[in-house]
């Protein structure tokens, strides 16, 4: 059987996992973490918020999972949800590399159409 | 028919005067335009002071990129052949109506200059050939149709290829993935005989240290090219 968790090593978590989730939503509040974008780190904050008021689900979790020690079992969970963000990361930077090189292509077809005109204008 | 001679420039200040007064000798009859990928050298002053039709990429955007937008002015002022040469002087206009007829005549979407095919001329260094034939290979055993000079930058194609590039085109290598994309898409494909030089200027933008990385992203990318293009997509 698990000992009880210590006092202050509960409160440190719960006021972390708060906090961070308060965080997120001041970015989101200032307009610099857009909704979509912000969807996979609400998750995870929520995720980390309910395992550090109720240590008693991750224990459950653990038994179900079948790992030896809970707290791996947290790691666990982070680490995908962070392999998740990352992923999620690459994909939008290569979105906006997409973009960007439209943005050249176009802007490179208007410029000689700007030079042209201009070439007209001055003769 | 209306012809755009796409020519991707990074660079190439020694050899693009050369490149532009032979096309202009051997092929009077089409237009050409060239893709200055944001060179650092005087390319764009050597353009300019020739008074030569080219367009500025503000940022380099790499061969595919630069190549792209070609296909895009190609797309928006309404030309039937787009032909891709490259500005180092590898590509020889007297070849040019040679790599347009089968196009022109509907028999390809895209026909490829191909230099193994008489095997005359520069044949590029052994490793450069095992890494084209590999690709070859590859493209073989994805789509069933042997394209023996898959690197080549010499190529022409239709309208609905223009289009097609316009909207997709490979980044970094972008060769044999346009191979790929157009057969997984069920375009026709074919090679002509045509013999090409030895680059006058500029670098190869497959460079030694980087053939290892190349030949697994390419081989990747002609994996992926081969899931994600069908034939409902484009093609006929």
């Amino acid at each position: 059987m698990m000992k009880p968790i210590n006092f202050s090593l509960h409160a440190i978590l719960i006021i972390g996992a708060v906090g961070f989730l308060l965080f997120i939503l001041y970015l989101m509040k200032k307009g610099k973490l857009e909704v979509k974008y912000s969807i996979i780190w609400l998750a995870f904050s929520l995720c980390m918020i309910i395992f550090a008021c109720f240590p008693y689900t991750v224990l459950v979790l653990n038994d179900i999972a079948g790992v030896i020690d809970p707290v791996n079992f947290i790691f666990f969970t982070q680490i995908i949800f962070i392999l998740l963000i990352l992923l999620s990361v690459s994909a939008v930077i290569s979105g906006f590399s997409k973009k960007i090189k439209q943005l050249a292509q176009a802007n490179a077809i208007l410029e000689k159409r700007v030079r042209e005109l201009e070439e007209k204008m001055d003769k | 028919m209306k012809t755009l001679v796409i020519i991707p420039c990074y660079n190439e200040q020694d050899s693009i005067v050369r490149v532009i007064d032979n096309l202009k000798n051997n092929a009077p009859q089409v237009d050409y335009l060239i893709v200055n990928d944001c060179s650092t050298d005087n390319t764009e002053k050597i353009l300019k002071a020739n008074g030569y039709n080219y367009i500025n990429n503000p940022i380099n955007l790499g061969i595919g990129g630069g190549v792209q937008a070609g296909y895009k002015y190609a797309a928006q002022y309404g030309y039937d052949i787009a032909v891709q040469m490259d500005g180092d002087g590898q590509h020889d206009p007297k070849y040019l109506s040679k790599v347009i007829a089968p196009v022109e005549s509907g028999e390809f979407d895209m026909a490829i200059g191909s230099r193994f095919i008489e095997k005359e001329g520069f044949q590029t260094s052994f490793m450069r050939r095992f890494g084209i034939n590999i690709i070859s290979t590859l493209i073989l055993l994805l789509t069933g149709k042997r394209i023996k000079d898959t690197t080549s930058g010499f190529r022409a194609c239709n309208r609905k290829l223009i289009e097609f590039f316009a909207a997709n085109y490979a980044d970094d290598y972008p060769e044999p993935e346009a191979i790929m994309a157009c057969l997984a898409s069920g375009y026709k494909v074919g090679e002509v005989a045509v013999v090409m030089e030895e680059r006058q200027g500029g670098v190869s933008s497959i460079r030694s240290l980087k053939s290892a990385y190349y030949m697994i992203k390419v081989c990747l990318a002609l994996i992926v090219g081969r899931i994600s293009f069908s034939k409902k997509k484009g093609g006929n």
